[in-house]
């Protein structure tokens, strides 16, 4: 394995134990005991003591994190205060809605980013640009939630279209579950794909001002020839790793769009349990998420030594 | 103050449209908040069940809510509080931001190395869910939404103000200075600062945009400014319930974020061409 | 075959228009050599760049560029596809820029031949080689399939002119082709490209800031200054006797070898430097750093002045100089 792919593994590694230190830390600082806040004031101390023991929380906090990470890395999971099951079955269900919501949404923005952004690039300063900059101007200035409304209120209230919320399960169809995630996935990619789109359309304007793509057309390229052959894989180096960045928000954008869909994803279940206080669930249902964007960043820069010759292993 | 520079910047200024459109979206908003501490067509707060959900007329601009409040006034006074969130999580942004990332740039070696390390490491992870665990564990509230956006938005400033400082470190004046004696801590000061504000000041307005969207995400999920105090975001939660009945009560707060997202975003636009050195050097 | 006619280059700044190529007219005949010299920002890039019809998107040339009977400026852009990298081929200034990191040196050569349908897919990897070993790569078989940054600066600029010579182009165009490059590999390159153009029988537009590599490989030279040209003639004619102030100043700053041993006797150098083209004066460009100026240099553009047969410069002051 080459030296970078290697740095990386070790940067991926990292870069998740201080995942993990961090939740367990924002969780350690809630004021008070957390049994106590769990069980509410008015709880007989016995009952306190008897969850404490339960949670563990007698032992010290370093044991505690070890404990955890040992458990994550042999993938038991803790068990919900509050429903009394294993977080693994909790997630399991859950996972296989929020996973496909995130991907879909993924798939749509940066489809629409691309296309949008070497258009826009193509046509520099002309009206097609400056029309599709102008309307991705809009798209950031807009809050995810915000558009969920909308796409409801004029999908589904006033059309009846699809249906205002909720989620079918896969066992009614392909079609049908794709159809109830659409809405939330367009809410989610719009944004994304809002800056996506900018961001393409400087790295190719960008690429398109370098010295090879002069080289291109001395060859005699033509704009278009030079456009596909030479600037595009260089364009995308960068893009894709505001890809890879893009896929943390988009899942952290999974929670709030889940709550206004009522799409009963990991994200609903976080804020659920957050309301609830059920540090076991939030603690590995954040781990979970945390886990999946460092491993996406890591497949991009993977994918970067694929791309780019600069990064291939060097023969020795 | 009306030197030769500043004269030509103007005079670009006025003829570049984002940024007199951003500015001017941006001063409404300011404007808006400014009035509203005095005055607003009605109280925002005071309920009047008699005129629950009543249409948009002359007394009403758009009409009132479930609670039969006017929507416009709630509005007018809801920018205060989106407001307040951008300026203190951006200045909690900028004091932090900025010194750690001068920190590095001065320092160098290991400590800017651990310190990028650590910025790249906030930047691979989803601000908005440690945003939403912070505030779900230290409470909810104004307060702590704006310190959890605030820290989020340091990394930012740090990793700029890392990469322009650098930039002016690695100029020959900047030895000159150097070799007759300077601190760093005073070149620091005296010649990097000043010369990095520029850029500062640019990112500062588009994290005053994310902050305001970020607080409006929080306050939709109950996680920032309570009852009663007026809030963009929590007026779109509470009109979710309302969706069928009345369905403008979820368009109005949601536009008026987006005018003061987009006034700000044009107006960092606006602003980073205008400082922009690829253009202001001499070809 | 090439017949340059009042060439003028515009272009539009963040300091409004300017003009950076002025008036500009010369021939360059079959088989023939040319050379450009001036300093830095006096146009030539952008000469060079006007008869290749990739000039930069904010400028625009007017006046003729006549080539092989077809007027290269009134062509539309898929016929100037067909003439670029087949009739006329191109080397520029900045090896290490100018080649495209991703793709392998053999895929980058071939390009220009597949495009204009000079060999067979079967024939591509046999006329890769050739060419990279006519132009001096070790090992070609292994090169065929490096990238960019596995090479030298030499070896990159010896690749740019296997592809620029890759179709057997009637003109090369050489950008400062030695520039960026070692001084020791400068000779080396230059040689190269004098041989292969002989080899072919091709025509050559060489540029450079240095009059002593110019003289020493065209037959025909233009010194230009501020985007006119200020002296033109054939090498012999016009190294024996140079004429314009611009150009002596030019030829004066030519390091010899004596001087070096005597750091005493410093290089000549022009007073003064390039005028932005946003500030070009009226009149002769070169009266800002003229040490015969006088009030007509500022009043009107001097015009062509016979030295002798094939050799003008366009100076007002010629008879003082002498
Ligand atoms: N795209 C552009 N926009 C604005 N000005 C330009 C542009 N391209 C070139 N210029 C200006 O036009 C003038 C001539 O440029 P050109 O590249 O032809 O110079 P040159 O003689 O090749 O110099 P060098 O020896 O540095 O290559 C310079 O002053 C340059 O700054
Ligand atoms: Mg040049």
């Amino acid at each position: 394995m080459s030296i970078f792919l290697l740095k990386r593994f070790f940067t991926f590694i990292v870069t998740l134990l201080g995942a993990s230190l961090l939740t367990f830390l924002s969780l350690e600082i809630l004021p008070g005991d957390p049994a106590r806040v769990i069980l509410g004031i008015d709880a007989p101390q016995s009952a306190v003591d008897a969850l404490r023991l339960q949670l563990g929380l007698d032992r010290p906090m370093v044991d505690r994190y070890f404990d955890w990470l040992a458990h994550l890395l042999t993938g038991r999971f803790g068990v919900s205060y509050t429903y009394n099951v294993p977080v693994m079955d909790l997630i399991k269900h859950r996972i296989g809605i929020t996973f496909p919501l995130a991907i879909l949404s993924m798939l749509l923005s940066v489809l629409v980013a691309l296309i949008l952004g070497i258009y826009a690039a193509s046509r520099h300063n002309k009206i097609g640009d400056v029309s599709v900059m102008g309307l991705s101007q809009l798209g950031i200035s807009i809050p995810n939630f915000w558009l969920a409304l909308l796409l409801i209120l004029f999908f589904a209230v006033n059309l009846g279209w699809f249906s205002s919320g909720g989620f079918v399960g896969w066992d009614k169809g392909f079609i049908k579950s794709i159809q109830s995630l659409i809405l939330p996935a367009i809410s989610l990619a719009t944004v994304q794909g809002a800056i996506l789109a900018r961001f393409t359309r400087s790295a190719v304007l960008e690429t398109m001002r370098e010295d090879y793509v002069r080289t291109a057309r001395a060859k005699g390229l033509t704009r278009r020839g030079t456009l596909w052959k030479h600037v595009l894989r260089n364009a995308m180096i960068p893009v894709i790793t505001i890809m890879g960045l893009q896929f943390a928000n988009l899942l952290a954008g999974t929670i709030i769009v889940e709550e206004v869909f009522a799409i009963p994803g990991l994200g609903r279940l976080i804020l659920q349990a957050i309301s609830n206080r059920d540090i076991t669930v939030v603690r590995d249902v954040v781990i979970l998420l945390a886990a999946l964007v460092v491993f996406i960043n890591f497949v991009v820069d993977v994918l970067y030594a694929v791309i780019d010759p600069r990064l291939k292993p060097q023969d020795v | 103050m009306f030197n030769k520079k500043n004269i030509e910047f103007l005079k670009r200024a006025i003829k570049h449209r984002s940024f007199i459109v951003g500015g001017s979206m941006t001063l409404l908003l300011i404007f808006c908040a400014f009035i509203s501490l005095f005055w607003t067509p009605w109280d925002p707060i005071k309920q009047n069940l008699l005129i629950r959900h009543s249409p948009p007329s002359w007394e009403h601009l758009l009409g009132t809510d479930q609670f039969g409040r006017d929507i416009f006034s709630v509005i007018m006074a809801g920018s205060q509080n989106s407001i307040s969130v951008g300026l203190v999580s951006v200045s909690i942004g900028i004091i932090f931001g900025v010194s750690i990332g001068l920190l590095a740039s001065t320092k160098r070696g290991w400590v800017e190395e651990l310190i990028m390390r650590l910025c790249d490491f906030m930047y691979a992870f989803p601000a908005i869910l440690l945003a939403i665990m912070l505030v779900a564990t230290i409470g909810q509230g104004s307060i702590n939404a704006m310190v959890a956006i605030g820290i989020f938005s340091i990394p930012v400033f740090a990793r700029l103000t890392r990469g322009a400082a650098n930039a002016i470190w690695a100029r020959e004046y900047i030895l000159a200075s150097r070799s007759a004696g300077k601190g760093l801590f005073r070149i620091t000061i005296e010649h990097v600062l000043p010369n990095i504000l520029s850029v500062i000041i640019v990112q500062a307005t588009i994290q005053f945009a994310l902050a305001i969207l970020a607080e409006a995400a929080l306050s939709f999920l109950g996680l920032g400014a309570q009852p009663p105090t007026p809030s963009w975001g929590r007026m779109l939660s509470e009109a979710r319930s309302m969706i069928y009945l009345n369905p403008w009560l979820a368009v109005y707060p949601g536009i008026a974020i987006a005018i003061s997202v987009l006034g700000l975003n044009l107006l960092g636009d606006g602003l980073r061409d205008l400082v922009d050195p690829r253009l202001a050097r001499k070809r | 075959m090439l017949d340059i006619k009042n060439l003028n280059i515009n272009l539009n700044t963040v300091y409004g228009d300017a003009t950076a190529v002025r008036n500009l007219s010369f021939k360059l005949e079959k088989g023939k050599t040319l050379g450009i010299v001036g300093e830095s920002g006096c146009g030539k890039s952008l000469t060079a760049l006007a008869v290749m019809g990739l000039l930069p998107e904010n400028s625009w040339s007017t006046g003729e560029i006549i080539f092989n009977n077809k007027n290269l400026l009134s062509l539309n852009e898929d016929k100037l596809c067909k003439i670029r990298g087949n009739s006329i081929g191109m080397i520029f200034q900045e090896p290490m820029t100018s080649l495209n990191p991703l793709h392998t040196i053999g895929k980058q050569i071939a390009e220009p031949m597949i495009l204009h349908g000079k060999v067979t897919r079967s024939m591509i990897k046999k006329e890769v080689l050739n060419l990279l070993d006519m132009v001096g790569i070790p090992d070609p078989l292994k090169r065929i399939s490096s990238f960019p940054h596995e090479l030298s600066g030499g070896q990159r600029q010896r690749v740019m002119i296997a592809m620029a010579l890759s179709c057997k182009p009637e003109i090369l165009i050489a950008d400062e082709p030695t520039t960026a490059l070692d001084v020791t590999i400068q000779k080396q390159i230059l040689d190269l490209i004098k041989d292969l153009i002989d080899e072919f029988g091709m025509s050559m537009i060489l540029i450079s800031h240095d009059l002593g590599v110019i003289a020493n490989n065209v037959q025909e030279i233009i010194v230009m200054y501020g985007g006119v040209c200020v002296e033109k003639g054939y090498t012999k004619k016009l190294i024996n006797n140079i004429s314009h102030p611009y150009s002596q100043g030019l030829f004066s700053a030519i390091p010899t070898l004596e001087m070096q041993e005597d750091s005493e006797q410093r290089l000549k150098t022009i007073p003064g430097s390039v005028p932005e083209i946003t500030e070009i004066p009226k009149g002769c460009t070169f009266q800002g750093r003229c040490e015969y100026v006088s009030d007509i240099c500022v009043k009107n553009s001097p015009n062509s002045v016979k030295i002798s047969e094939d050799h003008e410069a366009y100076c007002f002051n010629l008879d003082k100089l002498n």
